[in-house]
């Protein structure tokens, strides 16, 4: 074991995501020494490694091919049928998908529950769920399996509370402008940093609007680096007959996504449709946070230590400053530490996302005066946990759409994101998808086994009916549960796969004070680090409305493309019972039932505010504790809002490094 | 007189309704055949415990073939109830496996499938992508704004 | 029905040496190179097989000579295996003035003279920095502000600049690399050093369509289509290069190595932080792409050689003392990595990269090297092109598969341990496959740019 004796730093980062890796570019460029603390492994020289574990994941899921392995087939048992590892013996075990379904199986799933009431009714709305989305703990970080959605927030996104009465506003903002107005040049930057595709004539479009300015122009600047991706096939059907349908008052059209991928051959590759964006692009068109971790160790001020981490953050208790951050290091995800040590620095900034970090500040009750955790005097580290809850809905068209080409998404329904309707359901966003039916129902494979075996999981070789009553059998010329071979094999699964359609929606959660991260009292990692708590609901009618106006549309759009509807109806929550009974994310409302997905939008967990007693971060994204300590990523959110977040979380760390220059340069 | 690999890829090329010349051409970089006669071969030994059942199937193939027989009219006399229930099951797994590169297991309900790929190479060679006129998901051999148009024609993908 | 072929991939050595006899007698057959089936030209090789050498001729091959009818992935193999020797020939042989080969010379003669190739085009000299029209064929730009303080009147004509350093620059352009994977770092602790060349007539048909800058590119508007070689016509279509050159000295015995004098340039458009400086160095040869446009092969063949001291092969015995990118007192050094960032050449000393080779060169392969090892000492006795080997050609299977652009290549996967270091594998999309890589190349304007990366670096 090895102590520190590390020189000081002007800044020590915990995390080399995104936020992580801009905060130490924008500071190393600027001549500061700055040091990485990343708990999981180094950037892979090649991609390959990643690749392949990819190619051979049964479980295609946004974190399969990272490490740690998410699934070991042999593995499998009765009461464990993934063959999920277990969280104890892993060093940085994190929250995956498959994990959800094992939500209350602490020896399967990273994250523990508080327990459910007794008794909860299905539409109860203190019911507890699965928390339904994922991250990585890698360099790089999450990253690695973004979409690359990069869509600006609406200036209405950052005053929910002043202009619908509900939820919260962000912070006001400084020197006579809106918060948003002070963001807009660093959108901006955002822009440029990860290099977005965009179509400046469409969002000028959705902008004049929404009223965001009189000309749909965001910002003086406003354009993006690179032409938009083009459309796909999948969209155009969208386009063309969808556009006499109205959503609360808005019209409904398609937008071409602005997207962190090169339209354009760069310092890295042209986007070449290689249809995985999630969980990896093969050949990095897309952007991720390697591409600005590299141009912050090119400048040679820059330390990264991998697998190594955080575990404590020292507080110097007369100042309140901090003054080190102590760590653990290991050198096999299932073995032994192997180090330990404190770094020091002039300023800290926790990047480790809105799991991590609020857990980090939790384990730190050292200090006397921070008895609940670093930076935590509002009680509110760990708080108002939010992801963009998804409804899905799937169709199959009347004529060929050629789905499984192309990006997984470029292009959505952004012109129902705001409006009157805002008082009394949340907003979303609509995004299509070019990949079939792969997320709704595992296909291709799923339909393949259906026709091979004669079975009717994908509802198309049966008698099942949707949930408008229409019949579903693909041809209906074939008996149900056929079993097809040749040249009816080929016809069938063609005519199947070419026409899959999938909307999702992003529904905009509320800030629930309840939905939060806390310390497991019995659970640990492998390092003997405490594993988070959560607690997790929809408690809001303003919430669950969504999801009925959300299934409405769907059916109105199915209808005017005149595509047949296969969105399954959920199945019945169970909430109380065995852990291997209970559903995970099923809810009832209105007598429908629903089941949510996660749109990967960890969001909210160290939020910003104007008020030290309702926040944990000023404006600037510095802890209203402790003069030196900054925080970034979408903790630092107070809503979610109704665009993805990584654009704005790059968009919002850039303004934090110049406040943390601004510090330094007058430390 | 067919070699077991002629059998084996006649056999397959009938049941997916894919050509020779797709599945395995005549220069053949990839050799995916190799690997599925391999599984194919361990695995209906493992399920049926009968070590002669590949070679039952495929000289049942070869004698349809040398009689002449349509493709159609091979592959439902493969897949007719007067085989046993191991030899059609086989058939079908057949399938199965070529289009997804995963070999399958169905449920004790019958009402479900779940596979294991075989490795990255049967990932990306699963016909299901060619049945769809894209490509594996993470393996395009395409290009920048392919997806703004339609694809070749299904015949391209499946040589018939 | 076709008649499928059961053999493994690695016919026997008996096997490997019959078919290197056949190809022996095709190459003495025919410098005209015609794409021939004909059952006359496999029974004449029979016959006249024995005990010959491989002929060594200054004439590019246009087309690969097939030896077996109905011919075979092997057989096929083995005949573009032979084009890439017969080209590696004639490119390397000595040079006229103007860039001929010097047929009173052979390949081998005046160690150190400039080939054929090192006269052709350098990337540098057709995408200027002011995006204007490149100088003639025969004719430099001037040289980088850096190089030019040099006493560059003792230099010999043919010394060429080796501006480039690690496998990708600051742009992605040709390179083999498809994202910035880093330098490789000799056992002096040197930066290896790149370059990127054309014929003549690929730089005729950049300038001829003004594709050397991004505005000529936008108004070009359509795909690229270089000229192919042409076995009627009797015309050479396009042929790009690549090389890898270490710095001699120390380590690095100069005889063991083709050889040259070059100006050595830290270009500081690669990385942040690298300051222009330029030294005039002898430089050997350690790697070196061909990729030949052909009438038969649209998506090109790639062939692919190495010095072969280079790097020793994953999981088998070292058969050399010293090894150009391999140290075995060395337990402890990770293979295949690049070293930690901050990249700049003007490092005095970086820890040298531990190389191995992940995919073997085959037994069929390694006799063909042999043979024209053969061949090239008894053209020159202690000739330095023993030192060289052909690691394998790439080649499309399917050229004109409707479906499939890259044309379903053979080998799927292909690398030079000094180009493409860092992702040798078989993994598809990420490991290095030259045609499954340049399928993505497009120009500036984002349109298909014919299998280069080098259109990308217009200004």
């Amino acid at each position: 074991m090895s102590t520190s004796d590390s020189p000081e730093y002007d800044a020590v980062i915990v995390g080399a995501g995104i936020a992580g890796a801009l905060v130490a570019y924008k500071l190393a460029e600027k001549g500061k020494k700055v040091l990485i603390l990343e708990s999981g492994p180094a950037v892979p020289a090649d991609r390959s490694g990643y690749m392949e574990t990819f190619f051979t994941a049964n479980a295609k899921t946004p974190e399969s091919p990272y490490p740690p392995t998410t699934q070991n087939p042999n593995a499998a048992t009765d009461n464990n049928p993934l063959g999920l590892p277990d969280p104890s013996t892993e060093n940085t075990p994190r929250y995956t998908v498959l994990q959800i379904g094992a939500w209350r199986q602490p020896q399967q799933c990273y994250f523990t529950y508080t327990p459910q009431d007794a008794n909860v009714s299905p539409d109860s709305p203190s019911a507890k769920f699965a928390f339904a989305s994922s991250y990585e703990r890698i360099g790089g970080g999450t990253t690695w399996h973004w979409l690359g959605t990069t869509l600006r927030l609406f200036p209405n996104d950052f005053e929910l509370k002043t202009l619908y009465n509900v939820g919260v506003d962000w912070p006001s903002g400084a020197n006579g402008n809106t918060f948003y107005q002070n963001l807009v040049p660093y959108y901006e930057k955002a822009t440029h940093e990860i290099g977005v595709a965009g179509d400046k004539d469409q969002m000028v479009q959705l902008y004049k609007q929404f009223n965001v300015s009189p000309n749909g122009e965001y910002g003086v600047n406003y354009n993006f680096p690179m032409p938009g991706i083009v459309n796909s096939t999948v969209d155009f059907a969208f386009s063309n007959s969808i556009t006499s349908l109205t959503v609360d008052g808005n019209p409904v059209y398609v937008t071409s996504t602005p997207q962190g991928r090169n339209s354009l051959p760069g310092e890295r590759r042209q986007c070449a449709g290689n249809t995985n964006c999630i969980p990896i692009c093969p050949i990095q068109a897309k952007y991720d946070a390697t591409v600005t971790l590299a141009k912050a160790m090119q400048t040679g001020n820059v330390e990264i230590r991998y697998k190594t981490v955080a575990c404590n953050i020292q507080v110097n208790d007369q100042t309140h400053d901090i003054c080190g951050i102590d760590y653990l290091q290991y050198t096999e995800q299932t073995g032994i530490a192997t180090g330990k040590g404190v770094a020091t620095g002039k300023i800290y900034v926790l990047a480790a996302h809105a799991i991590e970090t609020p857990k980090l500040l939790l384990m730190s009750n050292q200090s006397k005066s921070f008895p609940n955790g670093v930076a935590n005097s509002s009680d509110q580290v760990g708080r108002n946990l939010m992801d963009h809850i998804m409804y899905l809905a799937w169709g199959l068209a009347k004529d060929p759409v050629y789905a499984y080409r192309g990006p997984l998404s470029t292009a959505g329904v952004e012109s129902v994101r705001d409006g009157d309707f805002r008082k009394q359901r949340s907003a979303y966003r609509i995004e299509i998808g070019n990949e079939g039916w792969q997320w709704a129902a595992n296909d291709p494979f799923t339909t393949l086994a259906d026709f091979v075996f004669g079975q009717n999981t994908s509802q198309l070789n049966g008698d099942s009916k949707n949930q408008q009553g229409q019949p579903l059998r693909f041809n209906p010329s074939l008996p149900a549960n056929s079993q097809l071979f040749g040249k009816q094999l080929v016809e069938t699964l063609n005519g199947v796969y070419i026409r899959q359609l999938r909307l999702g929606y992003l529904i905009e959660q509320l800030p629930d004070p309840e939905n939060r991260v806390q310390l497991s009292d019995t659970e640990k990692d492998h390092l003997g680090l405490p594993r988070p708590k959560l607690t997790y609901r929809i408690q809001e009618d303003y919430v669950r409305n969504a999801f009925v106006s959300a299934k409405k549309v769907s059916t109105e759009i199915f209808n005017a493309m005149g595509a047949i509807e296969y969105t399954q109806e959920a199945a019945a929550p169970v909430l109380n019972g065995s852990p291997s009974e209970v559903t995970s994310t099923n809810f009832q409302y209105k007598g429908t039932n629903f089941k949510f997905y996660g749109a990967g939008h960890i969001v909210g967990t160290y939020r910003m505010g104007d008020d030290k007693k309702t926040s944990v971060l000023n404006s600037r994204q510095q802890s209203w504790d402790h003069s030196n300590l900054y925080m970034v990523g979408s903790g630092v959110f107070p809503t979610i809002a109704t665009g993805n977040p990584t654009l704005t979380i790059a968009a919002l760390t850039l303004q934090a490094a110049d406040n943390m220059l601004k510090d330094l340069a007058n430390a | 007189m067919n070699t077991t690999m002629e059998n084996f890829v006649g056999l397959s090329a009938v049941l997916t309704g894919f050509s020779q010349e797709i599945i395995a051409p005549t220069l053949d970089p990839v050799d995916i055949k190799s690997e599925y006669l391999k599984k194919f071969q361990d695995e209906i030994l493992k399920e049926s415990k009968d070590s002669h059942l590949v070679s039952q199937i495929l000289e049942q193939f070869s004698t349809l073939k040398n009689a002449g027989k349509s493709d159609q009219e091979i592959g439902e006399a493969m897949l007719s109830d007067q085989n046993t229930q191991d030899f059609v099951m086989a058939c079908r797994k057949l399938i199965f496996m070529w289009y997804s590169g995963a070999w399958p297991t169905i449920s004790n309900d019958g009402l479900s499938t779940s596979s294991e790929l075989l490795s990255s190479k049967s990932y990306v060679s699963g016909l299901a992508w060619q049945v769809m006129q894209a490509h594996p998901m993470g393996d395009s051999k395409y290009r920048y704004g392919y997806w703004e148009t339609a694809p070749a024609p299904l015949s391209d993908y499946t040589g018939h | 029905m076709n008649t499928l072929h059961l053999l493994p991939c690695m016919t026997s050595t008996i096997k490997a040496t019959a078919l290197f006899l056949l190809a022996l007698i095709v190459q003495g057959c025919g410098e005209d190179s015609q794409k021939s089936t004909s059952e006359n030209k496999t029974q004449m090789s029979h016959k006249m097989a024995t005990g010959t050498l491989p002929t060594l001729s200054p004439i590019i091959p246009l087309e690969i000579t097939s030896t077996v009818n109905p011919p075979t992935l092997e057989s096929l193999q083995h005949d573009f295996d032979v084009f890439s020797w017969q080209s590696f020939i004639a490119l390397n042989w000595p040079a006229n003035a103007d860039g001929s080969p010097n047929t009173n010379l052979t390949i081998g003669d005046q160690q150190g003279a400039p080939t054929v190739w090192q006269l052709w085009k350098e990337s540098r000299d057709i995408f200027l920095p002011s995006g204007k029209k490149p100088p003639a064929w025969n004719q430099k730009d001037k040289l980088p502000t850096a190089c030019q303080g040099l006493a560059l009147d003792s230099l010999p004509s043919h010394a060429i600049y080796l501006t480039q350093v690690g496998k990708t620059p600051n742009v992605l352009d040709e390179s083999e690399e498809p994202f910035q994977t880093g330098p490789l770092i000799d056992q002096n602790g040197q930066y290896t050093r790149f370059e990127i060349l054309t014929n003549e007539t690929m730089f005729n048909y950049i300038v001829d369509n003004q594709l050397y800058n991004k505005k000529g590119q936008k108004a070009f508007a359509k795909d690229t289509d270089f000229p192919s070689s042409n076995t009627q016509s009797k015309t050479v279509g396009s042929i790009m290069l690549k090389a890898a050159w270490v710095v001699m000295g120390e380590k690095y015995d100069a005889r063991q190595f083709h050889t040259t004098q070059a100006l050595v340039y830290n270009n500081p458009d690669e990385q942040p932080g690298v300051k222009p400086a330029c030294h005039l160095e002898t430089v050997g040869l350690v790697g070196f792409h061909i990729a030949h446009k052909t009438q038969d092969e649209p998506q090109w063949i790639w062939s692919t050689f190495e010095h072969i001291a280079n790097a020793p092969t994953k999981g088998q015995p070292h058969s050399r003392s010293f090894y150009n990118y391999f140290n075995a007192a060395c337990q402890d050094c990770a293979i295949n990595q690049p070293p930690p960032r901050p990249w700049n050449p003007a490092t005095p000393h970086t820890p040298p990269t531990q190389v191995e080779r992940v995919i073997p060169i085959t037994n069929e392969v390694k006799a063909l090297n042999a043979a024209y090892h053969s061949a090239l000492e008894s053209a020159v006795a202690g000739s330095v092109w023993k030192n060289y080997e052909l690691i394998s050609t790439q080649w499309p299977t399917n050229a004109n598969s409707p479906i499939d652009p890259t044309g379903a290549p053979a080998p799927s996967f292909l690398a030079n341990t000094t180009l493409e270091t860092y992702i040798q594998g078989e993994v598809p999309q990420t490991s290095s496959s030259c045609i499954g890589c340049h399928n993505n190349a497009t120009t500036t304007a984002g349109l298909f740019s014919d299998f280069t990366y080098l259109l990308q670096r217009a200004h």
